[in-house]
This record gives structure tokens, sequence and C-alpha cells, in this order.
């Protein structure tokens, strides 16, 4: 594990002004490495979707840092060729299979948008191919409707355009939710194997804890809005400090 | 939506498909006569005056003995003129504004919105009024007119779908890829809504060609000796106890285009409706 | 031990405009008084339509072809709607995933729960009141006389799933159906409710039939398990029997795609079958490693394992020759027999050299 990929520093996100304001992100600070998987739970409200978001880009931070590779990811942002550099390196897998997909697009299609969208025209059906069975599906797949696959298929297709650009980080948001046990087991493992082949790095958003804790290096607990603990997996859920994370650790069923 | 997948759900939705049939049938068939000159809607012959319907005038003669089968076609053919020019604002004008509005910042958001607001709220007719005080009444002054205020539905539509597609997750995934707002207006709103810009459209069209009828009806639009829908209802008015058919003529020519877009338009919305192939 | 709901060869079907899709075929359990069953499967499972035939509540274009459900001896499949209705809410109720489906957004709460009592009983609108008021204290709404005047959109998911369940039980239905009713709450609100619905099946004596996908749940709540796949239950038994001395691939496979410490998960390659066209044998076995030959042909009876626990799978069948469950079975079954000395079907105590094929095979689909 070399120095930090990713740096999330005092960052805090706020909705709405005034009294009705709600602070979804406090203050929060972590940091992901090259190669590790940070995983980041809560439950409903928690903040951890939003954190993901502005990680990625999507939220503009109402104060706090992100750095990426050191530099300030806001900064990136508005440079043209920065932020394509940037979206190059950090892309994001989403949790519902069937709202991630354009509905009107080819499987194709969607794979090989970020091509698109770089301008990296030069043998793009090659690469949308080998992207699709670098996630375990058929190329053949690329030329159906995404209604025509199941919710496994879905989401492994939203996982091949996400690595399409060769990205060192990935920001997981609940990808295995809305899955069934047995097909969320095969997209865990898909993920692991990715991450082992590729030295990626993953931000691992979710609720469940046993798969988090399997897949994750380290562990971040939130609650409305504080990272309340944080540290490796096997500590965390060893031997954990805070209530809030006892509390939700023997909530959970256990038996296994 | 391919070829194939359109016309099986086409036919069956006997309505929509007759009604199609019927609108193109019509606008051929008027086009074609008027602009190639089989007809003549101007020619006067006074030994033929207020003649009945029969076998030299099919739909029977005016008050000038002029033909009234080559009148209803140019009426006909400046309805759908008008039916085009309709179509034609909704679908630059409405959608580019509901575009730029539903994935614009907020304030802008809000700007476009306001203007929108107060556009509607202008009665079409005033806006008629006052512009014909400049302009002479005529074909050009109604499009006009429809071009103040016809295509706010089609904006307000377009708008609330860019809105909601704009949080939709493949939305969001193609922002992180690097999408600017144009190519998430292009490739991901539009296609996405196309079926609804189609629809409305098609409903927007009935209502206009209501509204030259109406308007040249009432000695605000086209004036005769044009021969427009509203001019026919209107001569045909004057003689209406006497001489039926002079108004009923036009009037049913007038309620059959009519019905038959919105049919086609109702038909379409259930061709296009998404049971998984449009973004909700 | 009263036996309250059996359920005999239910068939169910659904015309889709594609055709139609068998979504139960075949499945037989029974209830007795007080205890919980826990219906597992995956999409396309059954389950839930299993449940709602049950209570014949079964959308427009499903229907239920054969089969018998008798409610303490009375048959339900081919009755009108008013007794139907008499039968619902009073002697079985239902609770959804979804409480805002089940409770109407423009009455106040207390009126809800106070509907059933109403609907089935003489009581008084006061007392009616009374005890509604008394029944959200209990399922945990504090200060409910005032929050009783309350809508739902008020109130927190959990607590309003606490108020659908209020509604359920406040005529005290010796059957409750449950339909996923924690899988969208999050994680301490799911134990809460757990606990809620535990604490009430003893003090009521009301059995319960729990629809869940997550095995966790089964393991905290459940006295008896049902498995289901394709449309059939597929393994039944006891919970510690189910759990931890699986028998049917497909349990492996279910259990198997749960984390066990480091050890690399083993999913169920591939996706459930379309139910349009259910094929003659195992629907289970083109994703299965283990198939025999038989399975394509010929669908498994249930065999015996213990009286209470059942497997269809004809690796239980004694011609079969036995096969070695993958690692993460193993060590169930190795903990279950230190807990329960050698009892059950010796098959599984010889340890068994041959090769098993890799349970995971790569690409879906």
């Amino acid at each position: 594990m070399s120095d930090a990929l990713l740096e999330v520093e005092r960052l805090t996100h706020v909705f709405g002004r005034g009294r009705r304001a709600v602070r979804a992100v406090d203050d929060v600070s972590f940091t992901v490495a090259e190669g590790e998987t940070y995983g980041l739970v809560g439950e409903s409200g928690s903040g951890k979707s939003t954190t993901g978001r502005a990680v990625v880009g999507l939220r503009t931070p109402t104060s706090g840092t992100i750095r990426y590779r050191g530099k300030d990811v806001a900064a990136l942002l508005r440079d043209r060729r920065a932020a394509a550099h940037f979206r190059r390196e950090v892309q994001m897998v989403f949790q519902d299979p069937h709202a991630s997909l354009d509905p009107r697009m080819t499987v194709a299609q969607v794979v090989a948008e970020g091509l698109v969208i770089a301008r990296e025209k030069a043998r793009l059906t090659q690469r949308v191919e080998e992207a699709l069975s670098d996630v375990g599906l058929d190329p053949a797949l690329g030329s159906r409707y995404p209604h025509e696959l199941s919710g496994g298929q879905r989401q492994r297709v939203g996982i091949a355009r996400a690595l399409v650009l060769g990205p060192r980080l990935i920001v997981c948001d609940e990808p295995i939710s809305a899955l069934d046990v047995s097909v969320q087991a095969q997209v865990v493992n898909l993920l692991r194997d990715l991450a082992d082949q590729r030295g990626l790095s993953y931000l691992f958003i979710a609720h469940d804890l046993a798969m988090v804790r399997y897949i994750s290096d380290r562990i971040g607990v939130m609650y409305q809005g504080r990272l309340v603990e944080e540290g490796p997996t096997a500590q965390v859920y060893g031997s954990p400090q805070h209530e809030y994370t006892r509390a939700l650790l023997e909530a959970a069923p256990s038996g296994f | 939506m391919t070829g194939g997948l359109f016309w099986e759900r086409m036919r069956r939705r006997p309505a929509a498909l007759v009604s199609l049939v019927v609108l193109v049938v019509i606008a051929v068939v008027s086009f074609t006569a008027t602009l190639a000159g089989l007809v003549d809607p101007v020619a006067q012959d006074v030994t033929a005056v207020n003649q009945a319907p029969g076998a030299e005038h099919w739909f029977g003669t005016d008050v000038l003995g002029r033909d009234l089968f080559a009148r209803l076609l140019m009426g006909v053919r400046i309805s759908l003129t008008i039916a085009f020019f309709a179509g034609l604002l909704d679908v630059t004008l409405g959608v580019a504004w509901g575009l730029i509005s539903g994935l614009a910042r907020r304030r802008t958001d809000g700007v476009m919105q306001r203007f929108l607001e107060i556009l509607g709220g202008i009665p079409t007719l005033v806006v008629l009024v006052l512009m014909l005080t400049v302009l002479e009444p005529g074909l050009v002054t109604i499009v006009l007119a429809m071009a103040v205020t016809g295509w706010i539905p089609m904006a307000r539509l377009v708008r609330a779908q860019a809105l909601r597609v704009r949080e939709q997750e493949f939305a969001l995934a193609a922002r992180v890829l690097g999408s600017g707002r144009v190519r998430l207006a292009l490739r991901h709103v539009v296609p996405n809504t196309l079926g609804l810009i189609i629809v409305q459209s098609m409903f927007t069209i009935p209502t206009a060609i209501f509204f030259e009828a109406f308007l040249s009806f009432i000695g605000l639009g086209m004036r005769p000796p044009t021969a427009s829908l509203g001019t026919l209802l209107s001569s045909g008015f004057q003689t209406f106890t006497f001489l039926p058919f002079q108004m009923l003529v036009p009037a049913v020519t007038l309620s059959v285009i009519m019905i038959a877009f919105n049919l086609l338009a109702d038909g379409l919305r259930d061709v296009f409706d998404p049971r998984g192939v449009v973004a909700r | 031990m009263t036996r309250v709901l059996d359920v005999e060869d239910l068939h169910v079907s659904f015309s889709t405009p594609a055709g139609r899709v068998q979504a139960v075929r075949g499945v037989s359990f029974s209830l007795d008084a007080g205890e919980v069953l826990a219906v597992v499967g995956e999409s396309g499972s059954g389950k839930s339509v299993m449940a709602r035939s049950v209570m014949g509540l079964l959308a427009g274009n499903g229907r239920i072809d054969s089969g018998s459900v008798r409610l303490r001896g009375r048959e339900l499949v081919g009755a009108g709607e008013r007794e139907l209705r008499a039968v619902r809410g009073k002697d079985v109720a239902m609770v959804f995933q979804d409480p805002m489906t089940c409770l109407d957004p423009t009455m106040p709460v207390w009126k809800q729960v106070a509907e059933p009592l109403r609907l089935h009983s003489s009581v008084s609108r006061r007392e009616a009141r009374a005890v509604a008021t008394r029944l959200l204290e209990r399922v945990g709404i504090p200060d409910a006389a005032v929050r009783g005047k309350q809508y739902p959109h008020q109130f927190s998911g959990g607590q309003r799933q606490r108020i659908a369940i209020a509604v359920a039980l406040v005529c005290h239905p010796g059957i409750l159906l449950a339909d996923e009713p924690t899988t969208a709450l999050d994680v301490r609100v799911q134990a809460q409710i757990l606990d809620l619905l535990r604490e009430l099946r003893s003090e009521l004596g009301t059995a319960v039939v729990f629809v869940t996908h997550d095995l966790g749940v089964v393991s905290s709540i459940a006295d008896r398990v049902a498995v289901m796949y394709a449309g059939r239950i597929v393994e039944t038994g006891t919970m510690h029997e189910v759990l931890w001395h699986p028998q049917h691939p497909y349990t492996w496979g279910l259990l198997g795609s749960l984390p066990h410490g480091d050890e690399r998960l083993t999913p169920i390659p591939g996706s459930p079958p379309s139910l349009l066209d259910p094929p003659p044998g195992d629907a289970f076995a083109p994703r299965n490693p283990y198939a025999v030959a038989r399975d394509t042909q010929e669908a498994p009876p249930f065999f015996e394992v213990t009286p209470t626990h059942h497997a269809a799978t004809w690796l239980l069948d004694p011609d079969t020759s036995p096969v070695e469950p993958p690692p993460v079975i193993r060590r169930r079954w190795e903990q279950w027999h230190a807990s329960h000395g050698d009892t059950g079907c010796g098959r599984d105590t010889r340890i068994l050299h041959r090769s098993v094929p890799d349970a995971e095979g790569g690409s879906d689909e």
C-alpha cells in the first residue's frame, strides 16, 4: 500500500438553507490508499451516498477538500483537460440495475459511452468487447438492449462501462443491494477479482455489513453525516469502539 | 423503437391506424390537387350559383359559383400547412426551451419558467389583435400568433422530462464519464422523450387548426376569396338556413381532421408507452 | 399442536403478454399454531405469489389453477369474495414490504388500526379506538393517544411498519403472512421489528409465514424453513436443520453466496429460469453443479432426511452415489454433527474423495 490515492478532508455537504438546512455530510475525513478497498457503511440518511457522489464530482461540497493524487478535485474539474483526465481515473458503479443503463441505448453503446465522450474512437468495438468479456459477459450481448438482460447482467454492464477507461479508483454506491443473493455473490467476486488483477481501489458504499466486511480492507462507519468510527476491518468488527458501531453490529442478524 | 415494432403496435390500435390513413389520404389529395391545378378554387361561374351537390360540382357551389369541392381542398391544404408550422414550432422552439430550462442551473431554470408563465398568461387572441394593428390578416399572421404561445405546453412537458431524466442513474453515469449537458440533452433526454414529443405535437395540431378556423370565421384570420376552412364556415354560415350543405361540408371536414389527429395522438401515446423501453 | 393452515399442491399462474407464467407449481406445507415458518427464495421463486394466494390477494391476471388452502379445516380456494373478506383480517392477516401500500394516506392511523375490529366485531367506536390506541402503544408508537390521530406520512418507515403490524394483528388472527416486512428497513429498525414480531407471536400465539430472501433474518426468527426455487419448495425442515445440515444443492448455493470469513464466495452461476414454459425435470438442474442425468427428465420427489426434514433432490436417492458438498457446507455439517451426535441420514458422514465440479463456472448466461 503506497501513499494515499484519495484524501477526503473535512468534507461537509449541506442541503437546503437557513432553518431547513440539513447537514447530509458533516466534517468527514478519510483516505483511501492505492490498491485498497475502503468500505463505507451506514444506514439510510447517514450521508454515505452523498459522500460517494462528492468524491466523483457529482456534487460540489459546501466545504472541505477532496484530493485525488494530491490535487484538489474541485480545481481539477474546472480545467477541461484535467477534468477529462480525472474522469478517466475515477469512476462509479451505481445501485439500481434497472435505472443505471439508458434504456434507449444498446449494451455496446452504454459501455462505449466513456470512450466516445473522451473521443477515443480507436479500436472502439474491440475495447468494448474486451470490457464485456472482462466482466464475464458474452460480447455478443452488445447488440441487446438493457431490458433484455437480467439484473445481474445489467450490473456487470455498469461495471464494464466504468472499467472501459481504465480507472484507478471506483466508487461503488450500493452496487449489490438491488440484486438477488446469489447474484450479489457473483458481482462481489467479480469486483474482487478485478481489484486483484488490476490493482484497483474501491470506495465501497453499502449497508450490508457482512458483504462490506468481506470485501473491505478498511471500514468507515457513518451516522447522521458524521464518520463515527474508522479502522482496519477486523478491528472495527472485532472490537468496535463507538456505541453506534456496536449497536449496528448487534442488530445485524448473526448465526453465521 | 424499431420500425417493425412501431407498426406491430399500431396494427393493434385500429382507430389510430385508420386516422393515420385518413389524414395521409386527405393530405395527399388536397396538396396534389391544388398544387397541380387539378381543381380551381377561385373560378367563378355566375351561371351555377348556390348549387346543391351534384354530378358536376361534387359538393355544390357557393354564392359566386365557385366549386365547393375545390375550395374545400384548398381549405384543407391551408389547415394542414398551419398544422405543419404548429408542429414545427413545437418541436423546435418548445423542445429546445424545455431542454435548456430542464438541464440548466436552478436560477436559469427559474427565469425561463417565469418567462413561460408570463407568456402563457397572455391570451392568444390578444396577441393576435395586437399583431393585426401592424400586420395584414393572413396565414403569416396566424402562424406568428401561434408562435408566441403555442409551443409552451411542449416546453413544459420536455422540461419536466429533462428534470426527471437528469436524476436517473444513467444520466449521472454519463456525467461521471464526462458528459456535458449538450450530450445529455441530445443523447439521453431526447431519445427517452421522443414518444412524448411526438404525441404532444399531435395534440397541438388540432388546436392550431381550430384556431385558424375560428379566427377566419370571426374575420380576424384569412379573408375571402382565400378558401380556408374558416372562411368557408363563415360564408356557409350566412346561407345556413336554406343552403345547409355550404356550412355542413367544411364543418364536417374540420371535425374529421381534428378527430383524426386526436385519435392518432391517443394511439401514438399507447404505441410509445414504455413498459421497459423508455426511462421513467 | 393445532394445525392452523394446510396448503396442498397449490398451483398459481399469471397471464402476461408473453403467455401464461407458472409462478407456483405444486407447493404443499402446513403451519401449526404459534410457529414461524420462513419461506426463503430469490426473485422468481414464487414465494410472494404463494403468500398472496393464501389470502386470495392475487392481481387481476393471476389465478389459482388447482390445489387447496385450508384454514383450520375451511377451504379457501374457490371461496367467494364475501367469504374471503370475512376471513381476511380476522383469521389471517398480511403485512407487506412497503407499509405505504396498505396504509391509507388519508386516514388517521388509529382509525386504520380500528377498522378491522369494526368490520369483524360489533364493538363501539369508542371501544375500538381504545383498543387501537393500546395496540399502537404496544407496538412501540410512543404517546399513542396523540400520535394515533396523525397520518402515515408523519411517521418513519419503521414506525409505519409497526402500525401495519398493529392493523394486521388487532383482531388476533391465527395466522400472519409477512411478505418481506423488513427488507426495506435499516438494520437496527429491522432488529426491532423482528423483536416485536417475536414478542407478539408468543403473546398472541399467532402463527407466522415469513417470506424473505435474507437467511440472516431466517436464522433470527424462524422455527421452520421452506426453501423455494422456480415455483416449488426444494427443501423444508427446522431452521437448524436447513441452515446447518442442508441437503439440497440450491440451499448450498444460497449459503455459499454469503460471506464466511475470508473465503471466496461460491455463488450459483446463471439466473433463475423463465416460468413461461417450465422444464419437465428439476428446474434447478441447468445451474446445478451436482445435477445428475435424471434431473433433466424427472423432477425429484421429496426424500426424508429426518421426520421433520425433507429435500427434493436426487442426491438423496439411495441409488445415487453420495457427493461431497462445498467446503462451506461441509463445515456446517461438521458443526451440526458436533452438536447432535451422529443422527440424520448417514450419507454425509462418509468422507468422499470424488472430485466435485467447480461450483462457480465463470460467466453467467
